[in-house]
């Protein structure tokens, strides 16, 4: 056990188990994470993945959940509210119903999951559950105090418009913020779903956020993910996405904050034209350091994935960006097109601009095939750091 | 790209911000969500240090 895993087992002790509410993860959840994590440690630089990543700041942070009451935010220092769309605030992980405004009964069931009737499942379960990218989730499972639950049921004609901010407050050597969010669309169904983390000042926060999203057949999702911590700040998340046939996905990601953040998303395109876009701005100043990992597998045929990735790196700020698409033998196995991939330092200019992308292959070179064996083979790693 | 429009009588900072803008706008496009999207170009314009589009804005 390294001196990091002791620590967090100890945070995890002096947490008291007991008083983390069950409702958001059953305590046996909590143990098996916890487990999961002594066994195998939090990934380090030597992990291939997690080679651009800035683990440093890890050394100083508690990893036992900021408990003090959340601090009393005078909406103002809020962004705008935005028209027509209802908003669920959380300070430091826990739900703030007064800087809220919960919407009218519609279309969609928002639970918050400290009230839930069941436990839900551990974010982890649902992709690669024990891998290295999976490790902060299961941090997050260890220690989530709060989160957010959306389904949405039946098919309107507008859709669901949901705005949820998490504002992390807490210093990190007090303790973390463990910020959780599950999404379930049912067949047919539309969701818009704008998701903020930001910060309460500028102290330096560590936020450990997991999210899950579920699309059945036919839903479609938008999902605006803005990460806008303060320049202090570290923010460790991990999203894991199931799309099933004809389910969209289209997530859109603009990073400017924290001083250290780093973004995993795991994707499984399950269903036959699964459709999967992925677009990111990021923008990095003085010494950030934005390090993003998409791990996406098309295991039906006729999935496709979509991918932009704008990133601008000020002063000594580090971007990174990788995204391997992984294809079942028994999907679309036609090569998916190299990514275009620049990177651009001006020699009178301190910026340095990084881009890449990835396209489908044209409809006409798809394969299809029956087979439900599928084990998988490596095709594309779109990968740009600068 | 600098150079092109330097020698169209740009500024060097103004071509610099021009060329900034055209790179992100291929992520910020996409997103039909006026307001939010309006919101996203103020956070961004003041990343960039960009206040001339902070005014506009």
């Amino acid at each position: 056990m390294t001196a990091l895993t002791a620590r967090i087992v100890e945070d995890f002790q002096e947490s008291a188990p007991s008083t983390l509410p069950s409702a958001v993860q059953a305590a046996a959840h909590r143990r098996a994470a916890l487990a999961a994590l002594e066994a195998a440690g939090l990934p380090s630089s030597r992990d291939e993945n997690w080679k651009y990543a800035n683990l440093r700041s890890l050394e100083r942070v508690r990893f036992r959940p900021a408990l003090a009451a959340p601090v009393s935010l005078p909406s103002a220092d809020l962004p705008a509210p935005l028209p027509g769309v209802a908003r669920y605030v959380f300070v430091d992980g826990r739900f703030a119903p007064s800087l809220s405004a919960q919407p009218a009964e519609g279309a969609g069931a928002v639970t918050l999951l400290s009230q839930a009737a069941d436990a839900p499942r551990p974010v982890a379960e649902s992709t690669d559950a024990g891998g290295v990218d999976e490790r902060f989730a299961l941090l997050n499972q260890a220690f989530a105090t709060d989160g957010i639950a959306i389904e949405v049921g039946r098919a309107s004609a507008e859709p669901l418009q949901l705005e949820v901010l998490f504002v992390a407050s807490a210093e990190a050597q007090s303790g973390a913020s463990y910020p959780r969010l599950e999404v379930l669309l049912q067949p047919g169904t539309r969701l818009t779903l704008i998701e903020r983390h930001l910060s309460a000042g500028a102290q330096s926060s560590f936020v450990t956020g997991a999210a899950r999203v579920t699309l059945a057949r036919g839903a479609l999702l938008t999902h605006y993910r803005l990460q806008e911590l303060n320049a202090r700040s570290t923010l460790f998340d991990t999203l894991s996405a199931q799309l099933a046939a004809d389910a969209t996905y289209r997530l859109h990601g603009i990073s400017t904050g924290a001083l250290s953040a780093r973004s995993t998303l795991a994707a499984r395109l399950g269903g036959e034209r699964a459709d999967l876009s992925l677009a990111v701005a990021a923008l990095g100043d003085r010494q950030q350091v934005q390090d993003g990992y998409a791990l996406i597998e098309h295991a039906a045929p006729n999935a496709r994935t979509l991918q932009t990735f704008r990133g601008i790196a000020a002063g000594r700020s580090r971007q990174a960006r990788t995204a391997p698409i992984r294809t079942s033998r028994c999907a679309d196995s036609s090569p998916v097109p190299r990514p275009r991939s620049t990177c651009a330092r001006s020699s009178r200019s301190t910026t340095t601009m990084c881009a890449a992308a990835t396209a489908p292959p044209p409809a006409s070179s798809m394969r299809t095939c029956s087979s439900t064996s599928c084990p998988g083979a490596w095709s594309a790693t779109p990968r740009s750091a600068c | 790209m600098l150079f092109y429009l330097l020698s169209r009588g740009l500024e060097r900072d103004t071509a610099q911000r021009l060329l900034k803008w055209a790179f992100l706008e291929d992520v910020i496009a996409q997103i039909p969500l006026q307001p939010l999207r309006r919101q996203i170009e103020e956070r961004l314009a003041g990343q960039l240090r960009d206040d001339a589009l902070r005014e506009l804005l």
